[in-house]
């Protein structure tokens, strides 16, 4: 448990979107156990708080929901990413690389590319 | 954590669905994994965060834009939490009526208590210039705002040559009179009043128009200003305006309506109607010898202190030039500076402590019960807080249902404050009513003070339990189980019980002892045979019987009348109001004392009055025929003992003022309480002769009955409407009735000590109770364990009660420390009573430990019926 990392503030949206893009239609516990999968447990995720952050981008139109039946047979809530979500990804992707090569070179004292 | 603490909106049961559905999964996973039931479904709570906050935080995502802002949000979770403390209130709904009866009835009685104190004694009198209005009172006089016996023609002399200091004047009388149009003879309250005074004072007209000087000339026409209250009597006609009322000196019309809920000062009731006081100081053809109060406005530049000196030098001046001064000195006093005198001031102030105490009381009964709950719900607390809920966030939340608990405690108590002060105005005694022109009902004063009250208490029921459950790290371990509680927090829940039932115990000492001091005071023989004794007051018209010679053939028509009637033995009557004043009351041969009573109430009393009465004399004889020529007198035990100590006073002289005869006392009783008190100088305590072949115009027929007093009120009803149907009966009553009114000061504070001291008992028993119910659900599993190792019933029901007794004997005995320190405040309201008078406090504690036994004795019964095999299944 000592290698898990929280999470910055404000990279939920971002992992939640990733997941929902790349994995397709997924209800909120498949998200979250995607994230940590995906990030092989590195990240420790509050999992309460992927929901607000759903919440926030099926209200900016990123994601649509829908209520669905889960294999386990329960009501679960589906979501699926918009183009919209598809795009702001991308943008968010470059962003984020660009944010974090950023970071390094300071930290690293390399000279800018 | 339960659903029903998930807000009831459509979306919002999808959030926590979503969350559930959640849960659910990592459970699940968890139980896949190999954990056990239990503790997977823990874990995956712990991990998923604080449910209510991350709720919130989803709504805040879907929400408006104003609605994401922080005021929007704080205004959100302000919604939500009210929404929550409304919804635990149904889901507990004994627990939640307790507290808010608890509440309301604190803050009822305060408000109550509040309402009366404010109306007479706090409120500033509703005057006009108010800090520029002063009573003329006598020098020599302690007046209540209230000077008997001014000479009317002293306004003028006054009112001319005081015109440097002060720049209007306002004289008034009260009286009464009879309207005779009406279906019956109605006596209607009476102020005459110098014209102006509407304007002087700033009392509000409803319509119509004031007094103009043209109406106090000489020869004009009867003009009346309605009181609202009677306006609304006749049925409250747009068109009064210019119509006639028929009075018995005549026409007067109406030329206006007060508009109400400002008065002027009188006794007891409101005023019916309002007349000018004429220049020829004749209200109503009636001449007006004496006013009542004298008001002046003093300039504006004129200061207290200037305005006494020049008011010193008129009176000096006037004396000099005018007999008629007869050696007046005048004391100016801001207006209202008298509205009480000391006892009854004395009896408001207890009042107000009292409530203050058992407003405490309830206060410290709300905290307990919450404290209570607040530990049953220490686990989801402490749970909500351990996965990351914010700190002040529960803390708000707690608050927010506290203030709930308040407002409608608040609610409760407004509506407690308007029926108690209706039922208390007719309590209230007249001299105390007297002193402020404000009605006693509930205003907007009270309102506020209620809002405040439920605040604060909100506040306080929020706060305590908060700080108590979230802080000193309170929540350390209480996620694991529930039940058991901590040392600290019962020694907390203790001390409040006890603080509780110390302050009962005071408060119902205090009240004992009044209640005490009344019965000795009904008790003490009044000096009276009265069981079969009715009495009538009975106050003749001076237009229809102007001379007392007509006065005199009334009377004796009547008394022929009543003793033909059947059922009737004995007739008699005293001659009631009438002073016997003078700066000088003088025992023959005995310096005159300084601390020597003004005036003297006196009567005439018919020579058989006393024996129909059945007053008892301590010494001497009752009146026989030619006693007036020989100036005798029968005094009161009190004025006796005043003038010759223990000496018999039997044969002594005594004369009232330097030029009042001298009276020869030929008996002394115990004392005249039958004939009422007079109106400004308490009980009567001289009997005179009757004046030969005359009477006066306000007469107490005494009737002796041959069974019951109240078979022959009617009798003396009709003889009187047969005699003159005109004429109405002032008051008609038994003798014990009549008796019971010397005693409305004592009853006024007996009846609400009693009622608040009952009040501050049930709320401790209330306290001592849901300590106690609590205590036995905390100490389920011992008293299973007890059970199952063969502790016998009685033994596990004595441990309870001993719990229960323990708390309340420690109250008492802080209680009984409190009631001898502070019933010393008592002292003078006690009638032949010690205010430490052990009986009391005995019969007070014993009273007490009673009901403590009553209020432990359901949880203890409870606690026997505690089955351990069930206790020992849920460890």
């Amino acid at each position: 448990m000592t290698s898990n990392l929280p999470i910055l503030p404000g990279t939920m949206e971002l992992l939640a979107l990733g997941a929902v893009v790349r994995g397709g239609r997924m209800h909120g516990f498949e998200i979250s156990r995607w994230i940590d999968r995906t990030s092989d447990g590195t990240l420790l995720v509050e999992e309460g708080a992927l929901y607000p952050a759903l919440h926030r981008m099926e209200k900016r139109g990123w994601l649509e929901s829908e209520w669905g039946v889960s294999e386990k047979g329960r009501r679960a809530k589906y979501y699926v990413a918009t183009a919209k979500g598809v795009e702001a990804l991308s943008q968010a992707d470059q962003d984020w690389i660009r944010y974090v090569s950023a970071v390094a070179r300071v930290v690293r004292g390399e000279a800018p590319a | 954590m339960t659903r029903a603490s998930f807000p009831p909106d459509g979306r919002d049961r999808d959030d926590a669905e979503e969350i559930r559905h959640h849960i659910d999964e990592k459970t699940d996973l968890l139980i896949a994994m190999g954990w056990d039931a239990t503790e997977a479904r823990r874990e995956a709570e712990r991990t998923f965060g604080d449910v209510q906050r991350i709720q919130e935080e989803m709504r805040r995502a879907r929400a408006s834009r104003f609605a994401s802002t922080r005021l929007g949000f704080a205004l959100r979770s302000i919604a939500a939490d009210v929404r929550h403390a409304l919804r635990s209130g149904r889901l507990t709904p004994t627990f939640t009526a307790a507290l808010v009866a608890t509440i309301g009835l604190g803050i009822g009685t305060a408000a109550a208590t509040f309402t009366v104190v404010d109306a007479l004694m706090l409120r500033p009198l509703p005057y006009r210039s108010l800090d520029r209005l002063v009573e003329l009172n006598q020098a020599s006089r302690q007046s209540r705002g209230y000077t008997p016996g001014i000479p009317t023609d002293r306004i003028d002399r006054w009112r001319i040559r005081g015109s440097d200091f002060a720049d209007a004047w306002v004289g008034w009388s009260l009286g009464t009179t009879v309207r005779t149009d009406g279906p019956s003879a109605e006596e209607l309250r009476l102020v005459a009043v110098t014209p102006g005074a509407d304007t002087i004072l700033g009392i509000p007209l409803l319509m119509g128009r004031g007094y103009t000087a043209d109406d106090a000339r000489p020869g004009a026409t009867d003009v009346a200003i309605l009181g609202r209250g009677y306006y609304e009597r006749l049925g409250g006609d747009p068109d009064i305006l210019g119509q006639t009322l028929r009075l018995e000196s005549g026409p007067v019309v109406v030329v206006g309506v007060l508009r109400g809920g400002i008065r002027f000062p009188n006794w007891g009731g409101e005023t019916d109607l309002w007349v000018p006081l004429r220049t020829d100081f004749t209200a109503l053809d009636r001449e007006l010898r004496w006013i009542a109060g004298f008001w002046a406005r003093l300039r504006p530049d004129v200061g207290l202190d200037r305005a006494q000196a020049r008011a010193d030098l008129l009176a000096e001046r006037l004396q000099e030039q005018d007999p008629r001064e007869d050696g007046w000195r005048v004391k100016l006093e801001r207006l209202g500076a008298h509205r009480m005198n000391a006892e009854e001031q004395r009896v408001l102030w207890i009042l107000s402590a009292t409530v203050a105490a058992l407003f405490l009381i309830a206060c410290v009964n709300g905290i307990n019960l919450l404290l209570v709950r607040a530990s049953a719900r220490r686990r989801e607390l402490a749970i909500r807080l351990s996965v990351g809920g914010s700190l002040p966030r529960l803390f708000a939340q707690l608050l927010t249902e506290g203030l709930v608990l308040g407002s409608l405690g608040g609610a409760v108590g407004l509506a407690l404050a308007v029926w108690s002060v209706g039922a208390v105005r007719g309590l209230v005694p007249w001299v105390v009513s007297y002193s402020s022109p404000w009605a006693l009902e509930v205003d907007v004063r009270t309102v506020v003070f209620v809002s405040g009250a439920s605040l604060l208490v909100g506040a306080v029921l929020g706060l305590v339990p908060a700080v108590e459950v979230l802080g000193r790290g309170g929540l350390a371990g209480a996620v694991g189980r529930s039940g058991d509680e901590t040392v600290d927090r019962r020694r907390l829940r203790n001390g409040l019980v006890i603080a509780q039932v110390a302050l009962s115990m005071t408060l119902l000492v205090a009240a004992g002892l009044l209640v005490r001091s009344f019965v000795q005071l009904v008790r003490s023989d009044p000096g009276y045979d009265y069981g079969r004794v009715a009495v009538a007051l009975i106050g003749l018209s001076p237009t229809r019987y102007p001379g007392a010679a007509d006065r005199a053939a009334f009377f004796t028509a009547l008394e022929e009348r009543l003793e033909r009637a059947g059922g009737i033995e004995a007739v008699s009557y005293v001659d009631a109001p009438g002073f016997r004043s003078g700066a000088a009351l003088e025992a023959e041969g005995v310096p005159i004392r300084a601390d020597q009573p003004y005036r003297i109430p006196s009567a005439h009393a018919a020579d058989d009055y006393l024996e129909v009465t059945g007053t008892d004399l301590v010494e001497g004889r009752g009146f026989v025929a030619g006693d007036a020529e020989a100036g005798a007198a029968i005094i009161d035990h009190d004025l006796a003992r005043f003038l010759w100590g223990r000496d018999s006073a039997l044969g002594r002289r005594f004369r009232v003022g330097e030029q009042g005869e001298w009276l020869t006392v030929v008996g002394v009783v115990r004392e005249l309480r039958l004939m009422g008190r007079d109106q400004r100088e308490g009980p009567y305590q001289m009997l005179l002769p009757p004046p030969v072949g005359g009477a006066g115009r306000w007469v107490q027929v005494a009737v002796r009955a041959v069974g019951d007093p109240r078979s022959v009120l009617g009798t003396i009803r009709t003889a009187v409407q047969e005699l003159d149907p005109a004429q109405p009966i002032w008051r008609l009553r038994t003798a014990a009735e009549a008796l019971a009114e010397a005693e409305e000061v004592p009853r006024f504070a007996m009846t609400l000590m009693a009622i608040l001291a009952g009040v501050a008992m049930t709320l401790a028993a209330i306290g001592l109770y849901g300590v106690l119910s609590y205590s036995v659900t905390c100490r389920n599993r011992e008293l299973g364990i007890r059970t199952a190792l063969g502790a016998r019933r009685a033994r596990v029901l004595g441990m309870v009660i001993s719990e229960g007794v323990a708390l309340a004997v420690v109250g008492l005995v802080l209680g009984t420390c409190g009631a001898l320190l502070t019933s010393r405040a008592l002292g003078g309201l006690l009638y032949e009573v010690d205010p430490q008078d052990p009986l009391t406090l005995a019969a007070t504690a014993l009273g007490f430990l009673a009901l403590a036994l009553t209020a432990s004795l359901v949880p203890a019964h409870r606690a026997t019926r505690v089955d351990p095999v069930e206790v020992l299944r849920a460890e």
